[in-house]
């Protein structure tokens, strides 16, 4: 694709992020970057930071010290409308649904406010394109029930079809296997694959490390607010800071 | 011409009829000064509710129908405006005070919001008690002279019928756009959850500062129309808690969900006040409007437009 060859090469860059949370510093100098189409899995023990990175991406938090760089642009401190504007879209790792609305209104509204490239000026085709997003996470059967409604695993994939809707170019998954059944992690692999095939970059955070292993290109370990390992699947896994930063925690390879 | 576009012109076809009752000389007074009242009252709630779609309950909003009956009534018998630059001045202060609140207390929600804004009505008060030589203190400003209109509308009651009719028409159709057009959808998913709204994209601090400033622009407007037709503007009654809670009551007990509920509720409990509390509790007729919040808010939370779908 042209468009492709302009953007440069690391498509998303993390310069020494500093975090201060309650007084805390909860993540300490940490860089990455992230390549365009790449799948990469944030792993790492309960508190170590990886719900607060994705804040610091989308904006949600702002980082003591350090930058993001989104395709060559700054967005250190912009507000989380701007983010998501601009490209990157986030679930949270509690459900968040609008929950007066019904399923497919949550997903209208992403659609009219998400993304600036879509410019989908009727009604009609704003509908249309929300049903085809539910149908694609398996929702298509629940678009009229209020998403108060939603049981929490159907609330989990309302949340992704939210994120879809507002046409990411990158997506970040907080957790996006917890609570969803051996099946709904099938079709969720699936999907995960079919947005990569069409253009998306993504960064997962998950707790099953099987699942993680077989869709991510690179997983980076994280301890304490500090990059342990990161490296193709098995390299990383194999690592045995790893493993002792999981150590007490019931989460191992097999589910 | 479809049912549906017949449905859309039904409403402002009704407005046009209630706003012509104004020419029509035989209806009494009494019944006109009522609905009046409704009507003004109405258009406060209305306004009010523009703002608390944002997801925010503002206790604060007699600060701005202060400031706009202030506005309105030095910028009229201290400087001679004709009566509707008056009104825009009056309504320009409600904004700057507005202004101040975004500044200040933006970031503020929930119990400490309403405080604040409950606390932020002292501010201008005490200053206009405290700087007689240009707004006559405590005691007020008293014989406003109203210009003479330069719209062919009746003068007297006729003329302030009409007047808020029309502003009540204008601010139930914003209402209505807050409801629900793109706008719209962008607010009720601020209610639903700010930071979700946040991460789809929506504007949220845009929305809610817009909806202040078109709020307080339309309450300090109320305040100026209020001055004129009561004739005098004093701190004490027109920086009052009931400027701040009636809307807020008015606003429950038709539903805050609903374009018309605002509306609907100021002119059946105003008219409940006028009609029956006044005549038989003289001394306590607006008890009606604590027993009235208190009954919704028990039996009808959404208001009584909702008490279809409920129950
Ligand atoms: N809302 C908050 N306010 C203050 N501190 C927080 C908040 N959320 C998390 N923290 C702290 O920040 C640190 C990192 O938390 P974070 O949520 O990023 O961890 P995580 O890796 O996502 O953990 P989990 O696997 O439980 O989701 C923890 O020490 C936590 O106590
Ligand atoms: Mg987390």
């Amino acid at each position: 694709m042209e468009k492709n060859r302009l953007i440069p090469s690391p498509y998303l860059t993390l310069e020494s992020i500093v975090v201060e949370r309650n007084r805390q510093i909860v993540i300490r100098g940490l860089s990455f970057t992230l390549k365009r189409q790449e799948i990469v899995s944030i792993i790492g023990p309960n508190g170590a930071g990886k719900s607060t990175i994705f804040d610091v991406i989308t904006g949600f938090l702002k980082p003591l010290s350090g930058r993001v760089l989104f395709r060559g642009i700054d967005i250190t401190g912009w507000d989380p409308y701007k983010i998501c504007r601009l490209g990157i879209a986030r679930t949270f790792q509690i459900a968040r649904p609008f929950v007066s609305m019904t399923t497919l209104e949550n997903v209208v509204v992403a659609l009219m406010f998400g993304h600036k490239r879509i410019k989908l000026q009727s009604k009609d085709r704003i509908y249309e394109r929300a049903r085809e997003i539910l149908e694609m996470v398996g929702l298509g059967h629940k678009s009229r029930t209020l998403a108060r409604c939603l049981t929490l695993s159907e609330q989990r994939r309302l949340e992704v079809a939210r994120a879809v809707a507002t046409d990411p170019e990158m997506l970040l998954l907080d957790e996006f296997a917890a609570g969803l059944s051996p099946k709904a992690i099938e079709s969720a692999i699936t999907l995960i694959e079919r947005l990569r095939r069409e253009g998306l970059t993504l960064l997962i955070i998950d707790h099953f490390l099987n699942v993680t292993a077989r869709i991510s290109d690179r997983i980076i370990a994280l301890d304490q607010g500090e990059i342990v390992a990161s490296g193709s699947p098995e390299e990383v896994l194999q690592n045995p800071l790893v493993a002792a930063s999981y150590l007490g925690d019931n989460l191992t390879l097999e589910e | 011409m479809n049912k549906s576009r017949l449905f859309k012109l039904l409403p402002p076809l009704v407005w046009l009829i209630i706003l012509s009752l104004g020419w029509i000389h035989k209806i009494p007074e009494s019944f006109l000064s009522v609905l009046t009242t409704a009507f003004l009252y109405g258009a406060m709630a209305t306004a009010w509710n523009i703002h608390a779609l944002s997801g925010v309950t503002s206790l604060g909003h007699a600060a701005f129908f202060g400031l706009g009956a202030y506005g309105f009534a030095l910028a009229i018998s201290k400087h001679g405006f004709p009566f509707w630059t008056g009104l825009l001045a009056g309504a320009c202060c409600a904004v700057i005070y507005a202004l101040l609140w975004i500044l200040s207390i933006d970031k503020l929600r929930h119990g400490s919001f309403v405080l604040a804004t409950f606390v932020s009505v002292e501010i201008p008060r005490v200053i206009i008690e405290n700087v007689e030589t240009i707004t006559n203190g405590s005691a007020g400003i008293m014989n406003i002279r109203v210009p003479n209109l330069p719209i062919p509308i009746p003068t007297g009651l006729q003329g302030w019928y009409v007047i808020t009719v029309a502003l009540t028409g204008i601010l139930l159709w914003l209402h209505h756009k807050a409801l629900f057009s793109r706008w719209g959808w962008g607010l009720k998913a601020i209610r639903d959850n700010e930071r979700a709204a946040l991460a789809v994209g929506v504007p949220v601090d845009f929305l809610r500062r817009l909806t202040l400033l078109l709020s307080s622009f339309f309450m300090g407007v109320c305040g100026g129309i209020y001055a004129s037709i009561i004739g005098f503007v004093e701190p004490s009654v027109v920086f009052g808690l009931h400027f701040s809670a009636i809307p807020l009551v008015f606003s429950l007990f038709g539903g805050k969900e609903n374009a018309w509920g605002p509306l609907l509720g100021a002119i059946i409990l105003c008219s409940l006040d006028q009609l029956i509390m006044v005549p038989l509790f003289p001394e306590a007729h607006r008890a009606i409007y604590g027993i009235s919040l208190f009954l919704t808010l028990w039996f009808l939370p959404k208001g009584i437009l909702a008490w279809k779908k409920t129950g």
